[in-house]
């Protein structure tokens, strides 16, 4: 993850927040290679 | 007891994660931190919370209760926030968001009904496309891609790693046979990405494979149905190839991270990007 904080508004900051979260919970899947993920 | 209540951050985010690495990752430290902060609080706890096994780390009985606290606390403080963004007057509004369909229908879909009960005064328009569009520009206020966008006035945060590999058809290779070397691609034909998206590394060594495009396409979920069609080999997000049951991975050339190196359908680093 890049470093520095996004400052957008706060329902853009949740929105970032949505596709981190989303990304998180899918990790796996979207990695498909163990090696990969890890 | 004394629990680091920053501590169980780490829970959480090695349970999402489902490794170290891709923990450390999510919470930008380093492998070692994330385990010596899971090992310090399994030490106040007096109870093992993972069980360290060689693909990952799995969840414990104890590991189970912690975890089930500690997802109530993170959705009340997420919860808070978003109240307290909402009296800010700041958290309510469109926000326009692109990012590629399979992600969209796949990842993002399904964590909407949580998200709209937190931010119920957030409307989201989503172009569910594979272009670059200029955020800069706010053609959209927030875009996930497997780039990094050269605008400088653009704020860039990765989200993590996209995996890809070659597929094909069964009836294709029936009656194309399966390419067992790199060499042997340049036979083959080739549902490609459109032009105008191979500055991407993943999808460039297609273009200097030798092997000629049948057909080229600018989304990744039609690529795929391209491909199960049996019209030519493709490079598919592995959430994509690996759930179409038409499609059969290429795993000649192996599939660790070094092996991958050699062999181009690898991975990229996708990442959320907004103006600044």
């Amino acid at each position: 993850m890049a470093a520095g904080e996004l400052r957008r508004s706060g329902r853009v900051r949740a929105v970032i927040e949505l596709l981190v979260e989303a990304w998180a919970a899918n990790a796996a899947r979207l990695a498909g290679d163990p090696d990969l993920v890890a | 007891m004394a629990i680091d209540w920053d501590d169980l951050r780490y829970v959480l985010a090695v349970q999402r994660a489902g490794t170290l690495i891709a923990a450390a990752r999510a919470l930008s430290v380093d492998k070692a931190t994330v385990s010596r902060r899971i090992a310090a609080l399994e030490e106040s706890l007096g109870v093992r919370l993972f069980d360290r096994k060689p693909d990952g780390y799995g969840v414990t009985p104890h590991g189970e209760q912690v975890l089930a606290a500690v997802t109530e606390i993170d959705q009340t403080i997420a919860t808070l926030a978003a109240r307290l963004g909402d009296q800010r007057g700041d958290s309510a509004g469109v926000v326009h968001l692109t990012v590629p369909q399979f992600f969209a229908s796949r990842v993002l879909f399904p964590a909407l009904p949580a998200f709209r009960a937190r931010h119920p005064g957030i409307e989201l328009v989503v172009n569910a496309s594979s272009s670059v569009l200029n955020i800069a520009q706010r053609e959209a206020e927030v875009g996930l891609r497997n780039t990094r966008p050269d605008q400088s006035s653009v704020m860039v945060r990765r989200v993590g790693v996209l995996g890809a590999a070659l597929y094909a058809s069964r009836a294709y290779l029936e009656r194309r046979g399966t390419p067992a070397t790199p060499a042997q691609i340049g036979q083959h034909e080739l549902v490609a990405w459109d032009r105008a998206f191979t500055f991407v590394p993943l999808f460039a060594w297609m273009e200097g494979s030798g092997a000629r495009v049948a057909l080229r396409v600018n989304d990744a979920a039609v690529l795929a149905d391209a491909v199960a069609a049996g019209i030519g080999l493709g490079v598919l997000p592995r959430l994509l190839g690996d759930e179409h049951a038409d499609l059969v991975r290429l795993d000649a050339f192996g599939h660790s991270s070094e092996e991958i190196q050699r062999w181009p359908p690898a991975s990229c680093a996708a990442r959320a990007a907004c103006a600044r």
